[in-house]
């Protein structure tokens, strides 16, 4: 199993956020947190990094209790909505971060730094752009460091907050492909925050749909489309382009199968 | 006929150019370039010789360092300490803060001249403090570090200014970032919120420099004023003032001029380096 999130409660002052919150990701799959703003969502992700407390509950990754492990401890790899990249370090220290702040016993040579940042950057399609500083970006470049920079440390568990928000719609698209081709190359445990119907069927091999502090369904985009466990869920899909969604299984290739159908 | 003066790419779209640079070189001119160039015009009348008779005189030559390396002295002090009071007024919260924020603007109200006989007071060999300090052999009052003394407390709002919104701003994200990749805080600290607050920091104590160098009336309380131990520039040159040799006090004045000229020109380059490529 992934990541399993067992009776997961958090309150900020009166405000319920997540109300008994259990469900289970599976490992090696594209996760995604669905549901409109001020859902919980995006809190349920700061709990499962550790950057967030929760008031009670549990949280384990491949069976291992991270409850009360801090988030530098529990090796996740979290991609913020704006990117929070290190403005004063260009794409090369950006990316080698996260090796560079290991302790000295296990912190790889130089060469290795060298040499795993380089194949990131290459993962990531940056070639060339290693000694730019983020601001000569562009937004869709800036995700990709983002990215690169958080599988730098070999997180067991890819985390990304509103991944493709911040970025305008056509790039938000490739992009989105992208990321769902790379992630059949790395095939890591990869959970993430989206309001975005579209991006959440396109991308995803299971949805979480969530909605004030509660789960109202999970599962893959397929059964939650045809079969809407509940009003909410048949409402808040209802409204997307094409509400029938047929996708072939993975290739072997990994290549997404862009036939969905409309009605 | 076009304006010789490039936009900024994608500012400066905003109607009113002409007028506002119009209005700021007028204000600039009335108020720094025409009274300093006045002062520059005014010592050019003398022979190269004459000038430089005048600057390399030991005792004018004892004062620049003095001045120089007391007012460095304190910018570096008020660099650690400066940053350190803006971090705590902008990262915590406590009983008394408002308090705490309101003091550091007073170097800026108090008069000079009272703060000056205050720390002089305070810090002489039967004050308050001096009290304390003497047994260990330290004695703050009427000496040359009374001259750092009285430099840094005129200058710690500067540097305390300009950092605090800085470090105030700056975005959690970051902080979660590194720590989400595995760094304690001294690390997150060293490498991610310190180069970002750098440049402000030497910004504010490039001020606080400048501000030392020129400062007068706190000084002449708690220094002893003693040429070539505590004697000051701005003194000096108010001594050849009350001694009617007005072209002595142009020629130091500008002397001092042109080097914090230098010394601001160079800081600003060094801002502009260490800011490459941060904007956005």
């Amino acid at each position: 199993m992934g990541i399993e999130i067992r009776n997961i409660n958090k309150k900020f002052g009166n405000f319920v956020a997540l109300s008994d919150i259990s469900i289970a990701i599976p490992k090696g799959e594209i996760t995604a947190l669905l549901g409109p703003s001020g859902c919980g969502k995006t809190t349920l992700l700061r709990i499962i990094a550790g950057l967030e407390t929760p008031d009670s509950g549990v949280i384990k990754f491949s069976g291992e209790d991270q409850t009360n492990k801090r988030v530098k401890d529990r090796k996740v790899g979290f991609v913020f909505q704006h990117y929070a990249l290190f403005r004063h370090m260009n794409v090369f220290e950006n990316i080698a971060f996260g090796l560079r702040v290991r302790p000295r016993k296990i912190r790889p040579d130089r060469k290795a730094i060298h040499e795993s940042v380089m194949r990131l950057v290459a993962l990531v399609q940056l070639e060339g752009y290693v000694n730019r500083f983020p601001s000569e970006l562009s937004g869709g470049q800036r995700q990709r460091v983002a990215l690169a920079r958080a599988l730098a440390v070999e997180p067991s568990v890819l985390l990304l907050d509103e991944p493709f928000g911040a970025l305008d719609a056509k790039v938000r698209k490739e992009l989105r492909r992208w990321l769902r081709r790379l992630h059949d190359e790395i095939h890591v445990t990869s959970v993430f925050v989206t309001h975005d119907q579209d991006e959440a069927l396109e991308v995803s091999d299971t949805i979480v749909i969530v909605n004030k502090g509660k789960i109202e369904q999970a599962g893959s985009p397929e059964a939650v489309c045809d079969f809407p466990a509940n009003p909410f869920v048949a409402d808040f899909l209802s409204d997307i382009n094409r509400p029938i969604v047929t996708r072939k299984k993975k290739t072997l290739a990994g290549v997404i199968n862009d036939d969905r159908q409309g009605i | 006929m076009r304006f010789p003066f490039k936009l900024r790419n994608g500012k400066g779209k905003m109607p009113g150019f002409g007028l506002s640079m119009g209005l700021s070189l007028s204000y600039l001119s009335f108020l720094i370039l025409i009274p300093i160039s006045s002062l520059v015009v005014y010592a050019a009348k003398m022979p190269l010789k004459d000038y430089f008779g005048i600057i390399l005189d030991e005792r004018v030559v004892a004062a620049f360092k003095i001045s120089f390396f007391s007012a460095i002295a304190a910018a570096l002090v008020n660099f650690v300490f400066g940053f350190i009071i803006a971090w705590v007024l902008a990262r915590y919260d406590f009983v008394g803060k408002r308090i705490v924020d309101a003091c550091v603007d007073l170097p800026f109200a108090v008069p000079t001249a009272v703060a000056g006989i205050s720390l002089a007071t305070v810090f002489s060999a039967n004050g308050l403090l001096g009290k304390i300090l003497l047994p260990f052999g330290i004695s703050l009052g009427y000496s040359t570090a009374g001259i750092v003394l009285a430099l840094i407390f005129i200058g710690l709002p500067f540097v305390v200014r300009t950092v605090q919104p800085i470090i105030e701003e700056s975005d959690a994200a970051l902080e979660e970032a590194a720590a989400s990749l595995g760094a304690n805080w001294f690390q997150i600290f060293v490498k991610v919120i310190f180069p970002a607050v750098l440049p402000a920091l030497v910004t504010g104590a490039t001020m606080a420099f400048a501000r030392g160098l020129g400062e007068y009336g706190s000084v002449i309380f708690i220094s002893s004023n003693m040429p070539y131990v505590s004697e000051i520039v701005p003194l000096l040159i108010i001594k050849k003032l009350m001694q009617f040799d007005y072209l002595g006090a142009s020629a130091i004045g500008v002397t001092m001029l042109i080097i914090a000229f230098i010394m601001m020109f160079v800081t600003n380059i060094l801002q502009k380096y260490m800011l490459k490529g941060r904007q956005s």
